[in-house]
């Protein structure tokens, strides 16, 4: 492969970094939007589920983008 | 300046600030059918671009330099489309539509690109109006829900789950009041 182990890896940095800036940014939200619901006087049960759809989502995007790192990594170095 | 102190809705960033005697009547997001294009987009070429990134292992053999070309080009790809996917979705879930008993907050969240508020006082609101149009709006029970302050203005909010719901509520507290 010609692509320089440099590009490559900065191209798979560059990804976890914004991977991390998207989750960080939407755990923000997600906190003040909680905190909000909750002088309103939200319930617990719909908190939870609330919840429950955040980390499935967060979740998501870490499996998938680790997917593509680990198999671009794979076929770059094997 | 002056319409934003007269105008019955106000946009403005970060969270709004709950009076002591405020509730929660209804949250909600936009109705997943919102998301579908996108999640087509992404379907497309999340398989393709990982295909191609296989596939260079093969080509690799035969001419280094297009393999490597193909490989620069499909990893590009699917770094971009996944995180602007996840970035959608995201800043699709963390969007609100929310209704107290006083007030109405459609909070908008675009990650680290946009982060507004309108809030409608619901005392000013004059008429609320429900539109499902199409075969699937009514299947699937989302449509449009536009509360107008006067003939020609108004906010309008799309893909509303259960807009009727919404729509009735806000007109039992609006007689109430």
């Amino acid at each position: 492969m010609s692509i320089s182990l440099v590009s490559f890896l900065g191209i798979q940095i560059v990804s976890l970094l914004v991977m991390g800036m998207f989750i960080f940014e939407y755990w923000r939200l997600c906190k003040n939007r909680k905190r909000m619901l909750h002088s309103l006087g939200d319930s617990k049960e719909r908190t939870r589920v609330r919840e429950r759809r955040q980390y499935t989502l967060i979740i998501l995007y870490v499996l998938t983008t680790l997917l593509v790192l680990g198999i671009s990594s794979a076929v770059y170095f094997l | 300046m002056d319409s934003l102190a007269t105008l019955p809705w106000k946009s403005k960033a970060s969270t709004p600030i709950i009076g002591k005697d405020e509730r929660l009547i209804f949250e909600s997001r936009h109705h997943w059918t919102k998301h579908v294009p996108l999640f087509c987009v992404y379907a497309l070429f999340f398989p393709l671009c990982l295909g191609m990134i296989g596939f260079t292992t093969r080509m690799n053999l035969s001419s280094p330099e297009l393999s490597s070309f193909v490989l620069f080009g499909a990893l590009i790809t699917i770094t971009v489309v996944q995180h602007w996917f996840f970035h959608a979705m995201l800043s699709e879930n963390a969007t609100d539509i929310i209704l107290t008993n006083k007030r109405m907050f459609y909070l908008v969240h675009r990650l680290w690109l946009v982060d507004s508020m309108d809030e409608l006082v619901l005392e000013k609101i004059k008429m609320v109006k429900v539109s499902r149009h199409g075969v699937v709006r009514h299947l699937l029970n989302f449509g449009e829900l536009s509360c107008l302050f006067d003939v020609d203005a108004g906010k309008t909010f799309h893909f509303l789950p259960t807009p009727q719901v919404w729509a009735r509520q806000i007109e039992s507290m609006l007689n109430v009041g």
